[in-house]
């Protein structure tokens, strides 16, 4: 039996908790070409920079729409405008994630309302990601559905195609993994965002600016064709949802993929999709994991740990530590976002 | 924080960048941030960068949570004792926060923290959310401060009223405000100085303070490396200041001359030729001669000494050449230290040099040196072409800029994690340097792969 405390500290110590811009951001940068663009003061900017750069030990396109103490008291239309403007006309982006910020929603921006009045050549995605609430898998999700509600096209619907909604804990090997699984499955898989070629640290001269990988605009709109919708991620169940209104294609959700439970039910959803076997080398892969089971059960087996993760990590990992005979003690995660 | 005094600490006298009213676009400290560009840190980032070494007291920022928590325990600067400063502390405001006020949690925050860990100080940091609700931070600060009895200090530079460089300054005028000038020093020497804007970075302090000590010269307050909050209240007394390296805490040095009558030195500690410089500017400020003949004694010794030291590293490093990428003083700072290691520094930034720093800058890098004013990751891969450089002195964030474009990098910047500066500083230097430069993974990831050689 499980209890939930709320803290009732008034200050928190050494944070675990990053920002939803932080996780919005990340979000974009799974789109080949694109640039994060935060609406805030230019540190907003500089940290997460910064956090990102460290993280993942690659160049990291992010910019700043720098509002002063008067921009943020009069309004940062002027700034939005200015910055796309440059943004385009310096790096040749083929998409601008805009992300609010606790200091934009302070004053109540009106983003949505100043990009109805512009014209930009390039589509400028806003996710409303204020620091003050949810942490970096809402603002993850939030960026996804932005993107989801947007850009992809509605078209005849192509019967081997898969869309895959990736959490925002899916590491970019992960993704690569996922897409070589559909794609053994004779299915062609558009993962969205696909960190797998952007922030999977590759060696690339020559390019400043805007993300180097991704999933590209063209898949993004033909995504919308996909017969098959896999969305992994508990956090991605919103963006699904809107998936299965838009294009009417119903969708299967993954809390994760970690475990055999987990990779069991992936792999029978994948052959109930393709019509296919369960293509080499799966079976002895599996074998691999039942045998470390169990030689690793004695280990993992009555430990009692504690963990403090985002939410959807949170749920995936305890499963996993839970299946192998752990207990978790204790819990530590951010409260889910007002929906 | 009004805007007269915003205003009078970007104009502040004593730096030089407002000395040539015709240059006008030279003036980084009034440069604001623009929009679509990535540009370094904020006003918060900045007064973060100045404060948080003092390791002692405890950081509270208050704020929502991107302001500390993408930020807290990044930062390179080392204690000798204290830990306390790099726990991370924040109000991380929520949406009822901002709609209600944020007074009451501050207050209540500000209390567990001086219940529960009890610190020399608290530093409350305002950031940009409760700057444009309108919370009273330095009220709550002083309540809090007579309830539970120790020093807490409000730093009012939210990020959003400029860049890092004026944050710097914003911090420099709580210490003035609030900390320095409150406390008695337990006994001074002949000759006492502070330290002023040297953060220990990497633990860089410890390879100069020792020099000090040989020279029978106090250091009483550092300003703030490794620093412990009762020596800062105390820096009132001492006889001289020294600004290291930096432009950002002139108007502090500028200040305690005006209000306290203590001089200040402009020095660096980077380079054998600067340090040399340095310690012979003490002496000569102090008019002692027993302190001159010291000075000379240890630059004599430590200069042979290296000499030894930097033998095996001279033949590696002699003829290299090197873009230097980085700001102000350090332009040409760090030139000098390079030469002295026989590295030719072939261009270097000066967007954020005076022109005193440029006209030296001239001086070390002769005719054929390029100046580099502003651009981005393309420019400056451009001049490295250009050059033909061995290699990137930059910071941090050019580092894979340089790596992806397969050029060997050095960080000089503060998130470093060596020291440079001194003497000993100089052996490190060269060590990382030729690390860097000699690196086996150069020559590997050059060659071409299999599929790219043509089948004789």
């Amino acid at each position: 039996m499980s209890k939930v405390i709320a803290t009732r500290k008034a200050v928190t110590v050494n944070p675990l908790k990053l920002s939803q811009p932080l996780g919005a951001a990340l979000a974009f940068l799974g789109i080949k070409g694109s640039i994060p663009l935060f609406h805030g003061s230019q540190g907003c900017t500089a940290f997460a920079k910064v956090l990102l750069v460290r993280h993942f030990r690659e160049v990291i396109p992010l910019a700043t729409t720098a509002l002063t103490e008067v921009s943020t008291i009069l309004g940062g239309e002027e700034n939005i405008k200015q910055s796309i403007d440059v943004l385009i006309a310096k790096a040749q982006p083929q998409l601008i994630g805009l992300c609010a910020t606790a200091l934009s929603e302070t004053r109540g921006e009106d983003v949505a309302g100043i990009l109805r009045t512009c014209d930009f050549p390039i589509p400028v995605i806003y996710a409303t990601t204020p620091d003050f609430c949810g942490s970096l898998c809402d603002g993850y999700s939030r960026a996804v559905e932005a993107m989801i509600s947007v850009i992809p096209q509605e078209g005849a619907l192509n019967t081997r195609q898969v869309t895959l909604l990736m959490g925002s804990d899916v590491t970019p090997g992960e993704v690569a993994d996922l897409k070589q699984l559909v794609r053994d499955f004779h299915l062609t898989p558009i993962a969205i965002p696909d960190l797998s070629t952007s922030l999977d640290g590759h060696w690339a001269e020559n390019e400043y600016g805007v993300s180097t990988g991704g999933t590209t605009l063209d898949d993004l709109q033909l995504a919308g064709q996909s017969a098959f919708v896999l969305a992994i991620g508990e956090s991605m169940r919103p963006a699904a949802k809107i998936w299965q209104e838009r294009f009417q294609v119903p969708f299967t959700l993954f809390q994760g993929a970690t475990g055999l439970e987990a990779s069991d039910r992936l792999i029978r959803c994948l052959m109930d999709w393709s019509g296919s076997p369960v293509p080499n080398p799966y079976p002895w892969q599996r074998r691999q994991l039942q045998d470390a089971m169990l030689d690793t059960h004695f280990y993992i087996g009555g430990k009692r740990i504690a963990l403090a993760l985002e939410p959807d990590l949170l749920g995936v990992i305890s499963h996993f530590l839970v299946s192998m005979g752990a207990e978790i003690s204790v819990a530590v995660a951010q409260p889910a976002r007002p929906s | 924080m009004a805007q007269t005094q915003i205003n009078q600490l970007l104009t502040e006298p004593a730096c030089e960048h407002n000395h040539h009213h015709g240059d006008k676009k030279n003036r980084t400290c009034q440069q604001q941030a623009k929009p679509g560009t990535a540009q370094g840190g904020c006003a918060f980032d900045g007064a973060s960068i100045t404060l948080v070494p003092i390791t002692d007291a405890a950081h509270l920022v208050h704020g929502p949570i991107a302001c500390a928590g993408n930020s807290w325990g990044s930062r390179g600067s080392l204690s000798s004792g204290p830990l306390m400063f790099k726990t991370g502390f924040t109000t991380d405001l929520t949406e009822q926060d901002i709609i209600l006020g944020s007074e009451k949690r501050l207050h209540q925050s500000i209390g567990e923290i001086a219940q529960s860990y009890q610190p020399a100080a608290i530093f409350v940091y305002c950031t940009c959310v409760p700057a444009l609700t309108g919370d009273d931070i330095e009220a709550v600060c002083q309540t809090a401060s007579r309830k539970y009895k120790l020093p807490v200090i409000p730093v009012m530079a939210p990020g959003f009223v400029g860049s890092k460089n004026l944050g710097n300054r914003l911090a420099g005028e709580s210490l003035l405000d609030y900390v320095i000038g409150t406390g008695e020093p337990p006994q001074l020497g002949t000759h006492v100085i502070n330290l002023i804007g040297e953060y220990n970075i990497a633990g860089e302090l410890w390879d100069v303070l020792p020099l000090f000590e040989r020279l029978g010269i106090q250091v009483l307050a550092k300003m703030t490396g490794d620093a412990r909050y009762a020596e800062l209240t105390q820096a009132h007394h001492a006889h001289l200041n020294l600004v290291i390296c930096a432009k950002a805490l002139l108007n502090v040095a500028r200040k305690m001359e005006e209000n306290y009558g203590i001089p200040y030195l402009e020095c660096s500690f980077y380079g054998i030729q600067d340090l040399n410089q340095c310690l012979r500017q003490i002496a000569q400020h102090f008019q002692d001669p027993e302190l001159t003949a010291r000075v000379e004694a240890l630059i004599s010794e430590e200069t042979q000494q290296l000499e030894r030291d930097l033998a095996p590293y001279r033949p590696k490093l002699q003829g290299k050449r090197v873009v230097l990428y980085t700001g102000g003083v350090k332009s040409w700072s760090v030139i000098s230290a390079a030469q002295d290691l026989g590295i030719q520094v072939v261009a270097t930034s000066t967007r954020k040099s005076t022109a005193e720093d440029k006209a030296r800058i001239k001086e070390l890098l002769g005719e054929a040196g390029i100046m580099i004013e502003g651009g981005g990751a393309q420019e400056l891969l451009g001049v490295i072409q250009r050059t033909k450089a061995d290699m990137l002195i930059a910071g941090g964030r050019n580092q894979y800029t340089a790596l992806k474009a397969g050029i060997p990098f050095l960080d000089i910047n503060q998130e470093r994690h060596h020291g440079y500066a001194g003497y000993s500083g100089m052996v490190t230097l060269a060590r990382e340097l030729t690390h860097a430069l000699h690196s086996p993974v150069w020559e590997q990831i050059r060659q071409l792969a299999p599929w790219e050689v043509g089948y004789e």
